[in-house]
């Protein structure tokens, strides 16, 4: 008897487990907004938040994703004024990207990011890029779905000129003393959209974009650049080659005030193109590699901007010396940088 | 009160190496009480030296007492004053329990879901660990064990998709300069070592509880809980970097990071592994604290001790969560450090001690 008593109990207690503790919290799918894309604009002392989320609608099966704006004083209040004008309840786990507006990244945005680095929904992975003018402006586009631009943020090792840039280092580098945070910029030509340069910021603001092919340099100096084709001069022809296992040393030390920094570029380079002689070749191609990250370098530290940890590496080699450095950012600006590659086809 | 139920020694030390690790789980700046988590990992060294001296007095206690518990000793040294020590390990035993649900109820409400009822997450969580509790100290043993598999595997793979992610120049330099805090964040691992004052009772029941058997655990206890924190600071360190700082539950934000294959995170596995742990451990406390209850009152109350208890963990819990003042007395650092110094430490020594001097008056 009492046997039966214990399994009716264990029974009546499932079943008010399966009743009430439902992971969904009683939400159907169709009741929710399931971000998929997020661009944040800041125009006239207001946040614009454009939204791209999953079109959950029965009644239109064939569109894929709805876009939607809202504003407000905060991010969180411009969602919300979102879920006021459609009644969705937002899950931001799903975001794929936050797109930011080129008005925001000039003002500041770690304002913006606070409520992304808070928010307990919010992937720390998700991708940063910055909208080369409005982000609303590439949201809004004909044709574009969010899938476009997370594509876009992911190419890293496809094209090597786009910067993959996890909200989590993004943030790191804004935070961090000496670093100076990039993502990738992010423009429209002919409504298509497409990577285009880097975005350098000091502290949380905007202050310099570079082109594609400084991007691609700036990559190559931080060792995450896989150049699928870049091309060099050859017995009078153009010769097309791709760079793997790319791989960065960078040692740096201060002597009497002045940033000494050696890069050291070392890959796999192919060319698919016929040609005889490879000892002239790996020098083309070491020649090509030198200029592009001498470039960016020049580029980047013309404005202070330490895009490739130099600070971070001086802290580690040299602590003492380190904090002994008030001004960085001139440190920097007059450094003295010396880049050498070597390739192996 | 000379156990029956027994677990081996091996069991006894993955029960407790889960129930650190899950107070490792919720380590942070804020929790730490330190501006910087990278002190963590040299902390960990020191704290590990600090931790086997701490174990000394409690060892020692085991080694001359013949299977008593500290609560026994207590009652053969202070007679019916012996009482005393039975509370203070209950007390401390209680607010080590409040503590922890009211941690797991804060990483719920705040990082997870902010829409959860604490009382429904409380009252779930004490209510499987009375049950746990109910079965006694051998069956939480055997399922230490299969936890404890679970929480390894958990641990390897974190750690494998987390190190292509981690980047050394996110590590800081140590200096002199830095002892201060090192020193302050060895205090705090010192006073999470409520492990010990749970020895003090469950060594003897430790099947083959010889010397040898109970000192390789203590040794392989210390090393593995100080080696995993100092590896998993370093790991998180080197991953986070600078966006530590804006992090309140860092271990959880790196499981987010942490993807394996097609699964973007990782947080949902680790989510689970730590359940079962926080079953372990709450489960544990409350078999203790109700073993000094049933020290107390003797056997009239002793069947519904872990009821008792379950019920005064959970009011207590909710009544700390709803009041600041008392929150912020709970978290305090040094009160837990002196209660955890007291009980690990003072009362042992004081039983060794007194034991020592009536045995060679006797002699």
């Amino acid at each position: 008897m009492g046997g039966y008593v214990k399994k009716i109990f264990l029974l009546v207690v499932l079943a008010i487990c399966v009743c009430f503790m439902q992971g969904c919290n009683s939400k159907q799918l169709n009741e929710r907004m399931i971000i998929q894309g997020i661009g944040i604009d800041y125009i006239e002392d207001e946040y614009k938040v454009t939204v791209m989320y999953m079109n959950t609608d029965e009644g239109q099966q064939d569109i894929t994703h709805k876009t939607t704006v809202g504003s407000g004083r905060t991010v969180t209040e411009a969602v919300a004024s979102i879920v006021s004008q459609n009644g969705l309840e937002p899950l931001y786990s799903h975001n794929s990207f936050i797109l930011l507006g080129n008005g925001l990244c000039r003002e500041g945005v770690e304002e913006a990011m606070e409520f992304f680095a808070g928010y307990y929904q919010c992937r720390p992975s998700v991708n940063v890029l910055t909208a080369e003018n409005e982000a609303n402006e590439i949201m809004m586009l004909e044709g574009i779905t969010p899938r476009t631009i997370s594509d876009i943020a992911d190419s890293e090792n496809a094209d090597g000129r786009t910067l993959a840039m996890p909200m989590y280092i993004f943030m790191s580098d804004i935070l961090n003393e000496t670093t100076t945070a990039c993502t990738s910029v992010i423009t429209a030509e002919n409504d298509v959209p497409r990577s285009d340069g880097v975005a350098l910021f000091k502290g949380d603001k905007l202050i310099k974009t570079l082109g594609s092919s400084d991007a691609m340099g700036v990559m190559l100096v931080r060792g995450e650049s896989d150049i699928t084709a870049e091309v060099i001069p050859l017995d009078g022809k153009s010769k097309s080659f791709a760079l793997s296992q790319e791989n960065t040393e960078i040692n740096v030390r201060v002597e009497k005030g002045v940033l000494y920094c050696n890069i050291f570029i070392k890959g796999e380079a192919t060319v698919y193109e016929y040609t005889s002689t490879s000892k002239e070749l790996e020098g083309k191609i070491e020649e090509r590699l030198n200029k592009i990250a001498e470039n960016a370098i020049s580029a980047c530290t013309e404005s202070g901007a330490d895009v490739f940890y130099l600070g971070k590496r001086l802290r580690q080699s040299d602590y003492e010396m380190y904090c002994t450095i008030n001004d960085w950012s001139s440190l920097i600006k007059n450094g003295v940088y010396t880049v050498s590659s070597e390739v192996s086809l | 009160m000379k156990p029956f139920v027994r677990v081996s020694v091996c069991q006894l030390f993955v029960m407790l190496y889960i129930s650190r690790m899950v107070v490792n789980v919720t380590y942070s700046t804020h929790t730490a009480d330190t501006n910087n988590l990278r002190y963590g990992v040299i902390a960990s060294i020191v704290a590990l030296a600090a931790t086997f001296i701490m174990i000394l007095p409690v060892y020692a206690m085991f080694t001359t007492s013949n299977g008593r518990t500290v609560t026994d000793n207590g009652y053969l040294v202070f007679k019916k004053f012996g009482a005393v020590v039975a509370v203070i390990y209950g007390l401390y035993f209680l607010w080590i329990l409040i503590n922890t649900l009211s941690q797991f109820n804060i990483m719920v409400t705040k990082v997870l879901n902010p829409s959860a009822s604490v009382l429904v997450l409380s009252l779930a969580v004490v209510a499987a660990s009375m049950y746990g509790a109910y079965k006694g100290i051998e069956a939480l043993g055997r399922a230490s064990t299969v936890i404890f598999a679970f929480v390894l595997i958990a641990l390897i793979i974190l750690l494998c998709t987390l190190l292509p992610k981690a980047d050394v120049l996110n590590l800081e330099p140590i200096t002199p300069k830095d002892t201060p805090d090192i020193l302050n964040t060895v205090l705090n691992m010192i006073a999470k070592n409520s492990c010990i004052p749970a020895m003090a009772v469950l060594l003897p029941f430790a099947r083959g509880n010889t010397k040898n058997g109970v000192k390789k655990g203590i040794v392989s206890w210390t090393f593995a809980v100080y080696l995993s924190t100092a590896i998993l600071i370093t790991i998180i360190t080197a991953v986070l970097g600078d966006y530590l700082k804006t992090q309140v539950f860092p271990v959880y934000t790196v499981t987010a990071i942490a993807s394996l294959g097609v699964t973007e995170r990782l947080d949902g596995l680790f989510l689970g592994v730590w359940t079962a742990g926080m079953f372990v451990k709450i489960s544990l406390f409350i078999y203790l604290l109700s073993a000094c209850v049933k020290r107390i009152f003797g056997e009239v109350i002793s069947r519904w001790s872990i009821l008792i208890c379950g019920v005064i963990v959970l009011i207590t819990a909710m009544a700390i969560s709803a009041t600041d003042g008392m929150f912020d007395l709970l978290f305090d650092n040094y009160i837990l450090l002196c209660f955890t110094l007291l009980t690990a430490v003072v009362i042992p020594l004081i039983l060794v001690v007194t034991n020592k001097i009536k045995k060679v008056g006797k002699g």
